[in-house]
């Protein structure tokens, strides 16, 4: 690494070392939270109702 | 006094003095984050329900490239998708019929990077050829007449994305620097330099208030970046190869990657740490690209082995495998709706499974 790439370096890890953090304990409960609130509707989740779901199959009978 | 200040000044601008201050700073990041980590994840999560079994099936299968699909992604109206292969074509399907409505070809092969405009007027696409080219789409001419370069880097392109508006186009590079242009223009907004290796992939924050974006790749590290000032703001290192892909948790709050150690892992902006690692010993091979369902709840992984491997994001487990492809899974991504996952495969197809 040359020298200016190194000073960039050192700012960057400075800027770094200034950062606030949370502990991991209080950011995996954020996470929870949102995902409790958002996975009623998560339709990979939960399966959406035939009639909303735009994948689902057309259930009408071939022969007719 | 003052000659000896001048001269330790000078001092700390030497290359040793350099190295060696980088070296005590890394250090004492390693022990602040360390302390944080007052928790696994497993720990906070045992209590969650496990999730019960789902069915994911096949319900489209997109036929049409002649070569290896390396890229896709999703228009905002949930309906539309472009792909682009090895053999120099981009695609543009509608995935309810699975009809081609566009075809261009590129002057490349591997054209490895292609996106979707926000306004679904416009794609952009590149590879080899070190460019991003913006096609508009429009029903009665030809994209291709239309087309216009806007992005030119000093290798592949690897990976492009468009910022909230069709204005700006982001983009990374095999010459291991990703950079923000004005689509209009063409003129280089930003650029954004601190990899050691080649960009494999970039996604941007759906915070609002972000202005953020993260970016993947053979340096095995993960960097989060400021638009506006082209800094560096968080670095994360865990990986033992190379980083494919990278992709933002819905929340903005946490990321994921994909990567040829056959692990994907999950890293908190907030407490600025890996704070999860999605693995089995029975799993060998490299994974190529990520996504979560919209709530988060699941991470997708398209993998060397041919298949999808879906984890419980909370728990750490696998929850279930698609047998999707036959041959590499290359991409894939979450409909804006979060009704369905696409998946694109080496097999020259895509699949949509919902």
């Amino acid at each position: 690494m040359d020298r200016d790439e190194l000073k960039r370096q050192v700012e960057t890890l400075r800027y770094h070392k200034s950062l606030e953090r949370i502990p991991v304990s209080e950011a995996i409960k954020r996470l929870i939270e949102f995902i409790d609130e958002k996975m009623p509707e998560d339709g990979l989740v939960v399966t959406p109702d035939k009639k909303k779901n735009p994948w689902a199959e057309n259930r009408k009978c071939a022969i007719l | 006094m003052a000659t000896e200040a001048l001269r330790i000044d000078g001092s700390q601008d030497t290359v040793d003095a350099l190295s060696a201050e980088a070296a005590n700073l890394k250090k004492k990041l390693e022990e602040e984050k360390a302390k944080l980590a007052d928790m696994d994840m497993g720990e906070v999560t045992k209590k969650i329900e496990n999730m019960t079994q789902f069915n994911m099936k096949a319900r489209k299968v997109l036929k049409g490239h002649h070569g290896k699909v390396l890229c896709m992604d999703w228009s905002k109206d949930k309906r539309h998708i472009v792909s682009s292969s090895q053999d120099g074509k981009m695609l543009v399907w509608d995935a309810f019929t699975t009809n081609k409505e566009h075809a261009v070809t590129m002057p490349t092969t591997w054209v490895m990077a292609c996106s979707y405009g926000p306004t679904g007027d416009v794609v952009a696409c590149g590879g080899l050829d070190n460019k991003c080219t913006i096609y508009p789409l429009c029903m009665d001419d030809d994209p291709a007449t239309k087309k216009r370069a806007v992005a030119t880097h000093t290798s592949y392109l690897s990976c492009c994305t468009f910022t909230t508006s069709d204005k700006q186009i982001l983009t990374g590079s095999g010459d291991s620097t990703c950079a923000l242009w004005d689509v209009e223009s063409g003129q280089l907004i930003q650029s954004f330099h601190g990899h050691a290796g080649d960009v494999m992939s970039i996604d941007l924050s759906p915070s609002e208030t972000g202005n953020m974006f993260v970016s993947g790749g053979c340096d095995k590290v993960a960097n989060v970046w400021d638009m506006r000032t082209g800094e560096c703001v968080q670095m994360f290192e865990g990986h033992d190869s190379d980083i494919n892909s990278v992709r933002f948790y819905p929340s903005g709050d946490a990321f994921a990657t994909g990567s040829d150690d056959a692990t994907c892992r999950l890293f908190d902006l907030r407490a600025d740490r890996e704070v999860n690692c999605y693995k089995k010993e029975s799993l060998i091979f490299g994974c190529n690209s990520v996504d979560f369902s919209v709530s988060g709840r699941l991470l997708f992984g398209g993998y060397n082995d041919y298949t999808v491997n879906i984890w419980d994001v909370l728990k750490g487990h696998r929850v279930s495998i698609l047998y999707a492809h036959e041959n590499r899974v290359s991409c894939l991504g979450v409909s804006p709706d979060g009704t369905a996952l696409c998946t694109g495969s080496w097999d020259y197809t895509l699949k949509i499974w919902a």
